[in-house]
């Protein structure tokens, strides 16, 4: 007797396989990464700092090239500026001051050592937001610690630890939310991060904002975080989104304080 | 047809290492859809977690990863990629 069986569908029974495959690579994978993230970053690290000592150069060489014209109308301006910020500074040391003897009565002073470190890679290379530096638990630096510009502003905090590395989340970062206070009226405000630096407020519509305002960590220590930079406010709306700027270029970092 | 996958491979990690984000990616989700079962796009997903991303250290994270977006792009890309004219 002669039977007859329906055809095998080869292409499905392919398609079957290749999902199957694809599975088991990515578990494989998710726990060799698991495993090996900190000697991956430990890798990379060289050739990062390599390649900024090469992008550094190569801006040197372009420099070099400058007319003679432009580097004196560059240098006026520049004099200008530093004579402007050390005033600045010389005002914020009075204020750092009388916040320390105040902090210090209080038993509130910040205490621990700053670990200085560089950073190995930065926006828009890495897409959330995230720095890597070159100090890590060896240098005394753990999860959670704040890390500063070296003059002042708070930028994130220390998001994972390896041995000589550890990567930095900025506040900036998108969907992370924190409490700040805006120093204008020293209303308590919700900070979102929208990427690349920049910050989102909502206010209520009788809120006082102005551009150039400045934005403050929420601790004791109040930290500046961004500066107001636009305000939008349509007349039917009941609150207005102000949009926010980390007071440095997050693009051009090169070096951080980390503070536990 | 190999030449062109391991010319694709290294320019995609070199591009990981040294260039912005939006250009990997690109390159990343071009190759996905131009090479037949291109499973080290998941590989790649990983290290771009691992060396800029939130790492991996919580199960719930991976969901969230470049390498479930590249895992999930694979598997959709595989029925498809016959019916593509451009296909290589």
């Amino acid at each position: 007797m002669k039977m007859n069986y329906l055809p095998k569908n080869r292409s499905k029974d392919a398609y079957s396989k290749k999902i199957l495959t694809s599975l088991v690579i990515f578990l494989l994978l998710a726990g060799l990464f698991y495993f090996f993230g900190g000697f991956i970053i430990r890798v990379a690290s060289p050739v990062w700092k390599a390649e900024n000592a090469v992008t550094r150069s190569f801006r040197n060489i372009g420099d070099f090239f400058s007319t003679r014209k432009t580097l004196l109308a560059e240098n006026a301006s520049l004099k200008t500026k530093i004579e402007s910020l050390e005033i600045e500074i010389a005002s914020l040391h009075l204020g750092e001051d009388r916040e320390n003897v105040l902090l210090g009565l209080l038993e509130r002073k910040p205490e621990g050592v700053s670990v200085t470190a560089s950073v190995l890679t930065h926006p828009p290379q890495t897409p959330y937001d995230v720095l890597v530096l070159d100090a890590g638990s060896s240098d005394g630096v753990n999860i959670g610690d704040k890390v500063y510009l070296p003059e002042g502003p708070v930028l994130g905090l220390i998001s994972d630890t390896f041995s000589k590395n550890s990567r930095l989340k900025l506040y900036s970062s998108s969907g992370e939310s924190n409490p700040g206070i805006l120093e204008r009226g020293g209303v308590p405000i919700e900070i979102l991060g929208q990427g690349g630096g920049n910050f989102k407020i909502i206010l209520p519509r009788d809120t006082e904002v102005e551009i150039g305002d400045r934005i403050l960590s929420a601790g004791i220590e109040a930290d500046l975080l961004a500066v107001v930079e636009d305000i939008r406010l349509q007349p039917t709306d009941s609150f207005k989104e102000v949009l926010a700027k980390s007071p440095t270029n997050i693009f051009t970092l090169r070096f951080v304080f980390i503070r536990p | 047809m190999k030449y062109l996958r391991l010319i694709a491979l290294a320019i995609i990690f070199f591009s990981i290492i040294f260039l912005p984000y939006w250009i990997y990616l690109l390159l990343l989700f071009v190759s996905i859809v131009l090479l037949p079962f291109f499973w080290e796009a998941i590989a790649f997903g990983f290290l771009i977690d691992v060396l800029y991303g939130g790492g991996i250290g919580e199960f719930s994270s991976i969901f969230y990863s470049t390498a479930f977006m590249a895992l999930v792009l694979v598997l959709v890309f595989i029925p498809i990629q016959k019916r593509l004219r451009f296909h290589v």
